[in-house]
């Protein structure tokens, strides 16, 4: 992981965000059981609550436009209450890197390598992560998620081709036959499971470059994309599976294995495996990318590498602590995560947007170009009426410099009044 | 010191490779005992099961006839448990081999066990990661254990003859065979009632055979009866398309055997407001001529005309034969609740619970269209043409 000296173009990132969305299409269970033939109108459903949260978070992003999550939350919250979410998403990131390690070795462990010790399986997924955290920087980072994204489109549109002469379309029906409680504890998972994890990627957004349109197109873009794609496998499952799709842990792998054109053309569901492998391996490795360099830039370590194999370890240990089993895994992604997360990934966000607005620190958004030109507008900010200083006192943001500089409650009492705050809270988030 | 540590990385991830070779999960051929098959019948112990697995001989099967006296391609391993896995673990203390489920091609159940319910056997396959749900369900008429170990001519592994079967029965209509997953649905659906074919073993002329003598019908999990194969037809015929089959007319001028060469069925579920349901067929049934037997001295138009009345007759009285057994063992078999459920569902909470009770009251109108228009290579029979002047 090397300091981010060039910005990732906003596209790459818009597919790094859908990639990591149809990497959950495995944890359809979760509401699956839960709204049964109507899951497809809960995705449709967390499609549309996620477009005024991807503004939430484009907005914030754009007001910031050179910090990453942790430089706005010190920023706005000031050193200790800011400091203090910043440590309590550290431990989000943990937890999610965890989980999701544990789905991923879960998955092998019952697909395809049953008596494989499920500590080989993280062990050896980890390990792999941690070369690309160390070794890759961000734009490795998304490099792949293009292509990853289009594989998993087309494996999933030659499932559904594959699997046309076992699907039943009443199998849709009832529709909306259900008690509202149901839709809304389900339309709750889906935004928060997967959609909304996409947070984890304000982590980067500094280091990316957006484009005249800002944002709001990049994350909403990356969420529809990861959303169809959700969309179709449920559908997928759903006709193919009927009402008995609620029975399953894995509702898209047994699809799968039910895929038998001719009696040569069958069993194909090892090649999909390997695909939902490779996309949850995308996944971890991103959710272990930021927690590596929120822990780095939490704990004000110099060298991020040092944290990549304690996290490592760590994780891997906690992915066997956290749940005893599948099963307390799965009740507590219907009821107690669908309540914990939305505070991180919702009203976090949204709270500090409003308080960064009644603070008078959002501004508007900036073009790519302008975005781009951040050092020459640091310098403007360094001779604005505040007389803020440059906190490295280079005027250099691109650089990394010392966290203590940037602890951002020099400039605290000078919010507001300069668009220059932004430029300086983001050297520490450049180091990354 | 950063290619120290690169250097470190890289030989931690080649050390990965070891663990990466499926050691834990490998196997061999020659460790596997691949079922085929597997029977479930009751025990003699009350609440025991007596369970067969037909494990194919991989050496066997790929011998090429000839030589005689050759042993059979499979080998029936038996065991004794509560459940189905205690079988399946009993089984591990006399087996050299690993049993191996992912090529199981059927599952049979006895037909005492199909009466006592199937529910946890299906549970114990289905949370078995190498069952899959495309296995075939099946009902023998006696014992399953005889139907595994019947040695059929063609095809030398039973199950795999038996598979073969349920391929072409399919091919003329896919209403009567039922797979896990078809049967799962219908089990969760609660208002329809599942459906299987039942084969019986038979001798004919010291040859052993395997026959599908009907279907087995279902209240929920329990065999509440078993349908001939003069029924199943008029319950393949009710529920939509069919490529294949043959029918019988008698008449007193002569016999008929005719070929169904296509049939469609239109299904119209109709409320009405005092909550009677009215069950709307309309059958259309594409027919050639087979045989024609008799008829002696007939004009082939009057033999025609003659024998499509007849044949519609015929259609009508299977298929009311088979819905009236439907609703006297209060079986929804052709899915009218779950219809009501899809396209009604207020209505159906107020039936849901009185399902059983409501089914045998639906009323069914029939309206059968024949179209006898092949009479094959020739158009008059040879007795036809006695009459002739």
């Amino acid at each position: 992981m090397k300091p981010e000296s060039k910005k990732v173009h906003g596209l790459d990132f818009m597919f790094a965000v859908a990639c990591y969305i149809q990497s959950s299409s495995l944890l359809s269970s979760f509401f699956v059981s839960i709204t049964r033939q109507d899951s497809w109108i809960i995705v449709l459903f967390a499609l549309i609550i996620c477009c005024p949260l991807a503004w939430i978070y484009a907005r914030l992003v754009e007001s910031f436009p050179t910090k990453n999550l942790f430089g706005i939350l010190q920023t706005v919250y000031g050193k200790y209450l800011g400091g203090f979410f910043c440590g309590l998403y550290v431990l989000f990131f943990f937890i999610l890197t965890s989980l999701n390690l544990i789905d991923l070795s879960e998955f092998v462990k019952s697909t395809i390598m049953p008596q494989t010790p499920l500590v080989v399986l993280s062990f050896t997924f980890l390990l792999t992560s941690a070369w690309a955290v160390f070794v890759g920087g961000l734009r490795q980072m998304v490099k792949y998620g293009f292509l990853m994204t289009m594989i998993c489109l087309l494996i999933v549109i030659a499932t559904i081709l594959l699997s046309l002469n076992l699907m039943d379309f009443e199998n849709f029906l009832p529709v909306m036959d259900l008690k509202p409680k149901k839709y809304i504890q389900a339309t709750n998972i889906v935004v928060t499971i997967p959609f909304a994890e996409i947070i984890i990627f304000l982590m980067t957004t500094n280091h990316v470059q957006s484009g005249k349109r800002g944002f709001f197109p990049i994350i909403l873009g990356g969420i529809a994309i990861g959303c169809i794609t959700i969309l179709l496998v449920i559908m997928r499952d759903i006709t193919v599976l009927g009402n008995a799709i609620s029975l399953f842990s894995l509702p898209s792998f047994e699809t799968l294995r039910m895929v038998s054109v001719t009696q040569t053309l069958s069993r194909m569901e090892i090649v999909f495996a390997f695909i939902l492998i490779a996309l949850l391996f995308f996944k971890v490795t991103w959710l272990y990318y930021v927690t590596v360099i929120s822990a780095k830039q939490f704990l004000r370590f110099q060298d991020h590498r040092r944290l990549i194999l304690l996290i490592g370890a760590s994780a891997i240990t906690s992915s066997f602590i956290l749940y005893p089993n599948f099963l307390v895994h799965n009740e507590s992604g219907q009821k107690i995560i669908p309540l914990v997360w939305p505070i991180f990934e919702i009203i976090l966000p949204l709270v500090t947007l409003i308080i960064a607005k009644f603070r008078g620190m959002t501004r508007k958004r900036q073009t790519g170009s302008e975005n781009q030109n951040s050092s020459s507008a640091s310098k403007s900010a360094a001779a604005s009426p505040s007389g803020s200083q440059s906190p490295s006192g280079t005027g250099k943001p691109s650089l990394p410099t010392d966290s203590k500089e940037q602890s951002g409650s020099k400039f605290q009492s000078n919010a507001g009044t300069s668009s220059g705050t932004g430029q300086h809270g983001d050297l520490r988030s450049q180091s990354v | 010191m950063k290619r120290k540590l690169k250097t470190v990385f890289a030989m931690l991830l080649c050390s990965t490779l070891l663990c990466m070779t499926g050691c834990w999960d490998n196997k061999e051929l020659d460790s596997l005992s691949i079922v085929t098959g597997i029977g479930i019948d009751t025990g003699k112990e009350p609440g025991n099961l007596d369970l067969s697995f037909q494990i194919a001989s991989v050496q066997n099967g790929s011998k090429k006839e000839g030589g005689g006296g050759e042993a059979a391609p499979y080998l029936i391993r038996e065991s004794k448990g509560r459940f189905v896995l205690g079988g399946i673990d009993a089984l591990r203390y006399g087996n050299s081999r690993q049993l191996f489920l992912q090529h199981n091609q059927v599952i049979i159940f006895g037909s005492d066990v199909a009466k006592s319910g199937v529910k946890p056997y299906l549970d114990s396959f289905m949370r078995n990661t190498e069952t899959r749900m495309e296995v075939w369900v099946l009902v023998a008429k006696n014992d399953a254990r005889s139907i595994l170990s019947t040695k059929t001519e063609q095809d030398k592994i039973s199950s795999v003859a038996l598979t073969r079967m349920i391929m072409n029965e399919r091919a003329i209509s896919p209403y009567s065979s039922t797979n896990m997953l078809q049967f799962t649905s219908h089990l969760v659906d609660r208002s329809t009632a599942p459906v299987t074919l039942v084969v019986e073993r038979r001798e004919e002329d010291g040859l052993q055979i395997l026959n599908f003598s009907g279907m087995a019908v279902f209240k929920d999990d329990v065999m509440v009866g078993m349908m001939d194969m003069y029924q199943m037809q008029g319950y393949i015929l009710s529920m939509g398309e069919v490529n294949g089959g043959s029918l019988e007319i008698v008449t007193d001028l002569g016999n008929a055997d005719l070929k169904i060469t296509k049939s469609s069925c239109k299904q119209e579920i109709v409320l009405g407001d005092q909550g009677n349901i009215t069950f709307k067929l309309k059958v259309n049934t594409v027919l050639a001529v087979g045989a024609l037997q008799n008829f002696r001295g007939m004009d082939i138009n009057k033999v025609i005309s003659l024998v499509n009345g007849k044949a519609k007759e015929a259609l009508e009285t299977k298929i009311k034969a088979c819905f009236a057994e439907s609703q006297r063992l209060q079986s929804d078999i052709y899915g009218i609740g779950a219809h009501i459920h899809k396209h009604h569902p207020k209505e159906w909470k107020t039936m849901e619970s009185a399902w059983a009770s409501i089914y045998p009251k639906i009323r069914l109108e029939l309206e059968v269209e024949t179209n006898l228009g092949s009479s094959g290579k020739i158009s008059e029979s040879l007795n036809m043409r006695e009459g002739h002047e």
